[in-house]
């Protein structure tokens, strides 16, 4: 009969990595039958380490039916590329085809023929006038002209 | 993957609010900071229409202020005009009242600001415009000096 002084240098070992398998097996059935609170540190260790077997048991099982992380994440990163580019070619478009307006005292109108029109008599208004200073200063210096 | 979402979402943000007149001076009064959008007339255009006139953006303010907001107009187009390639300004009695710069930018990528100031009374007209394209200087007034 293997007494308490045993199981306790069983467990020292066990905390130093030193126990064969067979010495773990008869540890751990020790240690499931056992309620000496000496005892509760081990089991505790001992239950962390069993969870932490058991999720990691859990996660390679469902990991092996989908297909490599690698591949999923190529395929998302694509998915993800392409909808951007999609969502940024569209703004583009609809901004290259839609963006006019005249927004007058708080008023906005988007009738693009009006905007046109404004803009043509603005433009002309401005190089009207720069083509008027500059005749104006030809006459200014060239009088007899 | 997070990541990379979070990267995308950050560069489309930064295309979206980038504003074409964002590293110019005179780029918030286009955005009614300096002047009340209600007080004023903003036309955009931005479309198909400006491919005969070689230029992709039309963006012009009119509005009429007072000498302290003629003042701040004036101050921001001729600090852009430092940065100008080309600039024809013209004062009278030390006030800006008619200025055309031009930024020639690479790939024939030209933006241009051209600044009007009509003062009567007092009160002064301001119209203010910015566009940008392939077109150049002598194409535009080639295509609008016509069109008076």
């Amino acid at each position: 009969m293997k007494n308490k002084s045993y199981y306790l240098d069983l467990a020292e070992r066990w905390f130093d990595a030193l126990l064969t398998e067979d010495e773990e097996r008869e540890l751990k059935a020790f240690l499931a039958g056992t309620d000496d609170p000496d005892f509760d540190e081990v089991k505790a260790v001992a239950g962390f380490f069993a969870t932490g077997k058991a999720v990691a048991a859990e996660k390679a099982s469902v990991d092996a039916h989908r297909p490599p992380v690698s591949l999923r994440f190529r395929w998302a990163a694509a998915v993800a590329i392409a909808a951007s580019l999609a969502l940024v070619a569209a703004i583009g478009l609809y901004h290259r085809q839609n963006d006019c307006y005249i927004l007058a005292y708080g008023e906005k109108s988007t009738d693009s023929q009006a905007a046109l029109a404004d803009m043509t008599a603005t433009l002309a208004g401005l190089f009207g006038e720069s083509e008027d200073v500059s005749d104006e200063l030809f006459d200014l210096f060239n009088p007899a002209l | 993957m997070k990541r990379l979402l979070l990267i995308l979402t950050a560069l489309m943000l930064s295309i979206w609010t980038a504003s074409a007149q964002g590293n110019l001076q005179v780029g918030p009064i286009f955005d009614g900071k300096v002047v009340p959008p209600k007080v004023m007339k903003e036309t955009f255009i931005k479309s198909a229409q400006l491919d005969p006139f070689n230029l992709e953006q039309y963006r012009s303010v009119s509005f009429t202020g007072d000498d302290k907001v003629l003042e701040e107009v004036s101050r921001r187009v001729l600090a852009d005009a430092e940065n100008a390639t080309d600039q024809e300004i013209h004062m009278n009695e030390g006030k800006l009242v008619y200025a055309i710069l031009t930024f020639e930018g690479a790939n024939r990528n030209n933006r241009f600001i051209c600044y009007q100031c009509v003062s009567k009374n007092g009160s002064n007209a301001i119209t203010l415009v910015y566009m940008h394209g392939p077109a150049t200087l002598d194409d535009l007034k080639r295509l609008f000096k016509t069109k008076k």
